[in-house]
């Protein structure tokens, strides 16, 4: 089983919509493989749900054009329900189902197909301030918004590992800093 | 009274078409047109940009075969270079080309066609898609799943990342295959391999359920071309190109690919962005040919692995000449998934692949530059030219989706022919008339890459249909 699972989404050419990427790259470097599977792709597609059923726990990364420019948001995800992944594509479009995936749904995947999901999901996004054309982010989510994604992608980590330490029986690292438990860690954060 | 059905857009296939049927009083189908949409601009913006950017902007055509660009640009780049690039350069290259062909033919076979094979052509539209067939086959939609994730698996160990690697560049590949790299692809391949032959097995007792789409899913004779080796053995990243009649003789053993636009035309036509490419000798529509795994498998006279030339053999058994339906792409697909799953293990498993020289090194020294390599869809060629200092001043880019336009059109128009009665248009006729271009698997993103001169056509009708003015730029 993969330890915890980093799964980011965006395209390098619209500006902040590559925050998720920049996030993976970022994540490769400060992480170890072992303790972070990094996964980067333009869209979430069905084949990652396979990933996604084998990791302790997930954590879905991509810019969002619905909060607040600037906005980091670290939301927990509620474990998908698998007898239908199938759900609401009537409603929605269904030729989109090949192309691209919500978190949601690729959770549902996970479950349905493999019979089994992260013991915890979590979405960590961040409000985009343009789209527009460029291979760069944004000044504020480049500053700001990235460096404190990754602090909190940190203490998420640390969380993960005190939880999987009670879980499996084992002594905590004394030296490991202190770590919220993983429901305090989920919230929306402002960054200026 | 004259009727026109329009299907709009034309779903699950890359990119954006419609498709035009014309009724006759009576309700029967007179004309049929395949008009793609979309127009990119790849072969002129390139112009003044040096050849060495040429693979990284080329493979930004397509989201689905980026690698299938990479490898016929930087091909042509080889060429521009002049330089013979090291062969554990070029087996590497082989390996990048035939995990993007497992990966985009699981695509095609699972996620875009399956849903018809499976649910049926006259199932809910909201259910088919790889979603409703992991509900009604799990066992299959997870089959899929999973071969499309060991072919990106495969690209993403070799080039870094699944979708758009930089990996290949002229002269060669950027980096030698590791020891540890090798060994966890070659860990892969006995599970993929087996889930090719298990869905194989599947589709072959399928086809009993589809005879009417068998014999009219674009069942006609038209040449085939694709590139083989001296011996015929069929060949994805180098050798000649090959063309032959729809009585299998051979019409051109071993064209040069470098000399394409010697022997290829393209004929424009106003109702669509993509043009109809034609074997010159023969005229148009004479020298209209498929190319793509159906073709493929019609030239070779194997495909040199030998599980796969099991299943050859027993695809050309179907038919005493070349299997001449469309509706047989998806099992040529599966065949050749089965192939590439053998040809890279043989690859891996030569010492030689862990050669540490991987790229050859040199300027400028030709003017001009052709790349051919097999892309999951068939044939694709880049062509460039390049001033001294190395700047593009000439692109030119013929696509596996445009060599099938004719023959998409064609289809079209027997498919909508036996379905389609103006009276009674049921959902699932006009899904036939779209599962006959999903056959070809058709990559429109890929095939609409010019801008300039575009064939555009504007008609004002009468409320009875009469033309009443055309305007039209040629």
């Amino acid at each position: 089983m993969t330890e915890m699972l980093l799964l980011a989404c965006g395209n390098p050419l619209r500006g902040d919509d590559e925050f998720g990427l920049h996030l993976a790259a970022a994540a490769r470097e400060r992480f170890s493989a072992e303790h972070l599977r990094v996964l980067a792709a333009q869209q979430w597609t069905p084949e990652m749900a396979a990933e996604i059923a084998h990791a302790r726990g997930v954590v879905f990364a991509d810019a969002a054009v619905t909060s607040p420019a600037g906005e980091v948001m670290l939301n927990l995800l509620e474990p998908a329900d698998g007898s239908d992944c199938t759900q609401g594509l009537q409603s929605a479009s269904p030729l989109r189902a090949s192309h691209h995936m919500t978190p949601e749904r690729l959770l549902a995947c996970a479950q349905a197909w493999y019979g089994c999901q992260p013991q915890r999901a979590y979405l960590l996004a961040a409000g985009a301030v343009t789209m527009e054309c460029t291979e760069e982010l944004s000044p504020r989510l480049r500053e700001h918004a990235l460096p404190f994604a990754l602090a909190m992608l940190e203490r998420l980590l640390d969380c993960e590992r005190e939880i999987a330490c009670g879980d499996e029986g084992c002594e905590p690292d004394a030296d490991a800093p202190a770590a919220p438990c993983a429901s305090r860690a989920a919230g929306s954060f402002q960054v200026h | 009274m004259p009727k026109t059905i329009t299907i709009a857009p034309v779903t699950r296939l890359e990119g954006h078409a419609k498709i035009t049927l014309q009724l006759d009083d009576a309700g029967v189908v007179q004309e049929a047109y395949f008009h793609i949409t979309q127009v990119r601009g790849f072969e002129k913006f390139c112009e003044g940009r040096p050849y060495y950017e040429m693979p990284g902007i080329m493979a930004r055509i397509c989201g689905i075969c980026p690698v299938s660009h990479l490898i016929a640009s930087a091909k042509a780049c080889d060429a521009l270079l002049a330089v013979r690039i090291p062969p554990a350069a070029a087996n590497l290259r082989r390996i990048f080309n035939l995990a993007q062909l497992v990966q985009s033919h699981a695509l095609s076979f699972f996620y875009l066609s399956a849903p018809d094979l499976l649910l049926g052509m006259d199932a809910d539209p909201a259910m088919r898609h790889i979603l409703g067939v992991a509900q009604t086959a799990p066992e299959t939609a997870l089959d899929g799943v999973h071969l499309r994730q060991f072919g990106q698996t495969v690209i993403e160990i070799l080039g870094g990342q699944r979708i758009h690697p930089g990996w290949v560049v002229p002269g060669g590949v950027n980096e030698p295959l590791s020891l540890e790299k090798r060994d966890k692809i070659l860990a892969m391949i006995p599970e993929a391999r087996a889930k090719v032959q298990r869905t194989l097995t599947w589709f072959k007792t399928a086809t009993e359920n589809f005879h009417a789409e068998i014999e009219v899913f674009a069942n006609f004779p038209t040449l085939f071309l694709g590139l083989a080796d001296d011996d015929g053995q069929a060949e994805y990243y180098d050798g000649h190109l090959r063309l032959s009649d729809s009585a299998g003789n051979i019409v051109a053993s071993s064209l040069d690919p470098k000399a394409y636009a010697s022997y290829i035309e393209e004929k424009i036509e106003p109702f669509t962005y993509l043009k109809f490419p034609y074997y010159k000798p023969l005229g148009y529509p004479g020298g209209v040919y498929r190319v793509g795994p159906l073709a493929r498998l019609n030239l070779a006279e194997r495909c040199g692995t030998p599980l796969a030339d099991v299943e050859w053999r027993a695809f050309r058994a179907m038919s005493n000449g070349p299997v001449l339906s469309s509706f047989y792409y998806h099992q040529a697909r599966l065949v050749e998934m089965l192939h590439a799953t053998e040809k890279i293990e043989q690859l891996l498993l030569d010492p030689e692949i862990l050669d540490k020289h991987v790229r050859a090194s040199a300027r400028v020294n030709s003017n001009e530059g052709v790349g051919v390599a097999e892309a999951p869809r068939g044939t694709l060629m880049h062509h460039y030219q390049v001033n001294d200092d190395g700047l593009i001043t000439h692109a030119n880019l013929i696509i596996a989706t445009g060599h099938n336009n004719a023959a998409m059109n064609r289809g079209v128009l027997q498919t909508a022919r036996h379905f389609v009665r103006g009276d009674q248009v049921a959902e699932g006729m006009l899904n036939r008339v779209e599962a006959v271009i999903r056959t070809y698997d058709p990559c429109l993103s890929c095939s609409t890459h010019a801008v300039g001169q575009m064939p555009l056509q504007v008609e004002l009708r009468a409320p009875d249909g009469a033309l009443v003015r055309s305007l039209r730029r040629d």
